[in-house]
């Protein structure tokens, strides 16, 4: 007995510090951005700011045009691209939980085969520039990745706990199959659409990738890639303001603002994190269900 | 079949609407299906690259043939062996301390507490650095390491030992790299852990206590067995990626510095590199060569675990 009360302890002493671990880095991402540039440079970055200073702030909101639309199109690219995504794929999971579907057996390999073999980045890259297009395309953002095999099987493995009889009945009272998907399949499965939404738009504000590889076009960059160039090239943040002629007599605040922009970076999934935890452990042993 | 337990009379009349049914599946399966074609099967005939000598006049299917010059460069260059160490040693040790060993602990640990809103808080506070982005952790890792104002070279001023210059040095990569894909990943893992862990029946621990098993004796005989299934499946999947190293880390977290290549170059990194160089033939060669291992490996994978415990493969 003494000893299992020992052992608990001990655990919660191991995630106590792991919550440290875990949060702190956030934490100070949060009080370099509100720190005073001059600080940083003598003292180093520290979890308490040495005095409070918005610099970073006021500079970046007086000319928000880069950031903001960054911002926008991410946001935009990542509701629409999810919505769609998520509507394609439920729709496809629905259709396979059904026996006397006949394309069922050919569309079930289709997605095993896409699971087990893909092009690979080139191919894929070439065919959707020469081919698609997608080159400086706001399309690329939505369109590759609508079909996802691993989403359209775990839509399908949870639709396939919901009892049929309550879709036959309905059908008989003379449902047509959307209708049933919207009035009976929809509301019993909030909890799967509620945790694939989350994560879709996560890994889509998220993106980097896309952006390096396909676009040219400033205006077309997503946010993780305007944040990139901000940390690997301080110019250019410099170049940024000082092209406005604005801030050219004072000296940039780098550090704070780069930090600022950052938090900026974070904050959507900050907010969407608490709201969503519900959802997890329900979405989470769906996806440990095995096939 | 239990899907189709309707009454004759139902089934008669459904038969009927047999092909309607079947048309509005089909129409509700097409988007998906259409996707799936245009952006997973359509992109494999780009597959015929790494047997081109590629231009962009000619394109894809125009230039000309060049038979297996492509995979000749990608043996005899010399930066391939490194690459390829470092993509299969991170990968292996990736799998081993994140996605096996490191979610397994977490999930047995945080089965062992009770209070509500302690585990709550736990789960909350691991799981929220998987839903950075790597630049976003790039920023955090730049805090930690940057040579001037970095905290690392703060603690390390402090104890009175010399600074490192980190983004120089590319010894330290490899454990910078695997600290902190365990500290994005780590919580996640663990949640996929413990969600099959929350199936054991408790009723075991109980019997275990009455007949005197203590605490780890019960973790071992009863909850680790528990978990195995979960691993075995996260075993074939990372085995089929362990060519597959996220592009995004590799690339962010060193800052794309050429200074730590030697260490932080991956086959990810170096394909999208010799893309922005123009080397399309060559690095679609190594693509498909890491498809085609990650596939092999994948099934291989499946295969052992199907001959030990039928239970645990995949398929």
């Amino acid at each position: 007995m003494k000893n299992s009360k020992m052992f608990i302890t001990g655990v919660h002493i191991f995630f106590i510090m792991a919550t440290v671990v875990f949060l702190a880095p956030v934490l100070i991402v949060i009080a370099v951005s509100i720190s005073n540039e001059n600080d940083i440079m003598q003292y180093g970055f520290s979890l308490i700011p040495r005095s409070i200073d918005f610099t970073a702030y006021q500079i970046i909101l007086k000319d928000f045009t880069v950031i903001g639309r960054a911002i926008l199109l991410t946001a935009s690219v990542a509701v629409v691209g999810t919505i769609l995504a998520l509507t394609v794929n439920s729709l496809l999971g629905y259709v396979l939980t059904k026996p006397d579907f006949i394309f069922r057996k050919p569309i079930t390999l289709m997605l095993i085969g896409s699971m087990l073999f893909n092009a690979g980045l080139i191919p894929t890259f070439v065919i959707n520039t020469r081919v698609y297009h997608f080159g400086n395309n706001i399309l690329v953002y939505l369109l590759p990745g609508l079909g996802g095999a691993w989403a359209v099987i775990l839509f399908r493995t949870f639709f396939s706990g919901i009892s049929p009889s309550l879709m036959e009945s309905a059908y008989i009272d003379g449902a047509n199959e959307l209708q049933i998907m919207a009035k009976i399949v929809l509301p019993m499965s909030k909890a799967i659409y509620a945790i694939q939404f989350f994560m879709g738009i996560i890994s889509r504000w998220n993106n980097f990738q896309t952006s390096l590889l396909y676009m040219t076009d400033e205006k077309l960059y997503t946010i993780q890639y305007v944040l990139q160039r901000n940390l690997t090239d301080a110019k250019t943040i410099k170049q940024a303001y000082e092209a406005f002629g604005m801030m050219a007599d004072i000296n940039i605040p780098i550090m704070t603002m780069r930090y600022a922009i950052c938090l900026i970076g974070i904050l959507p999934v900050l907010l969407l994190f608490p709201l969503m935890q519900k959802f997890f452990s329900k979405g989470i042993a769906v996806g440990s269900v095995k096939e | 079949m239990k899907a189709n337990g309707a009454s004759p009379a139902v089934m008669a009349g459904r038969r009927k609407s047999q092909r309607h049914r079947n048309l509005a599946f089909s129409a509700m399966a097409f988007p998906a299906v259409l996707a799936l074609i245009l952006f997973e099967y359509v992109p494999l005939s780009g597959l015929v690259l790494a047997f081109k000598n590629y231009n962009n006049v000619d394109g894809i299917f125009g230039s000309p043939w060049n038979g297996l010059d492509n995979f000749k460069f990608f043996v005899e260059s010399s930066d391939m062996a490194i690459v390829l160490r470092n993509t299969i040693g991170y990968s292996l040790c990736i799998m081993l301390l994140l996605n096996l060993l490191g979610g397994m602990i977490i999930a047995l640990l945080l089965y062992e507490v009770r209070s509500r809103f302690a585990n709550r808080l736990y789960q909350t506070a691991m799981l929220l650095p998987d839903f950075l982005s790597w630049v976003s952790i790039s920023f955090i890792a730049f805090l930690l390491l940057n040579p001037e104002s970095g905290i690392m070279n703060q603690l390390l001023t402090t104890l009175g030992l010399r600074s490192i210059e980190w983004y120089n040095e590319a010894g330290y990569w490899p454990f910078i790299i695997v600290g902190f894909q365990l500290w994005k990943a780590v919580g996640m893992s663990g949640l996929y852990y413990y969600a099959a862990l929350l199936n054991t029946d408790t009723q075991l621990f109980e019997a275990a206590s009455l007949d005197g098993a203590g605490k780890l004796r019960q973790i071992w005989h009863i909850s680790v067995p528990q978990l195995l299934p979960m691993a075995s499946i996260v075993l074939i999947t990372q085995m089929g990626a362990v060519l597959s190293t996220s592009f995004d880390m590799f690339y962010n977290l060193p800052m794309n510095t050429g200074a730590l290549q030697s260490t932080t170059n991956v086959l990810s990194t170096h394909i999208v590199r010799g893309l922005q160089s123009g080397q399309i033939g060559s690095t679609a060669a190594i693509g498909l060569f890491q498809s085609v291992v990650g596939t092999i490996l994948f099934l291989t994978t499946n295969a052992i675990i199907r001959k030990l415990s039928p239970a645990k493969a995949m398929f």
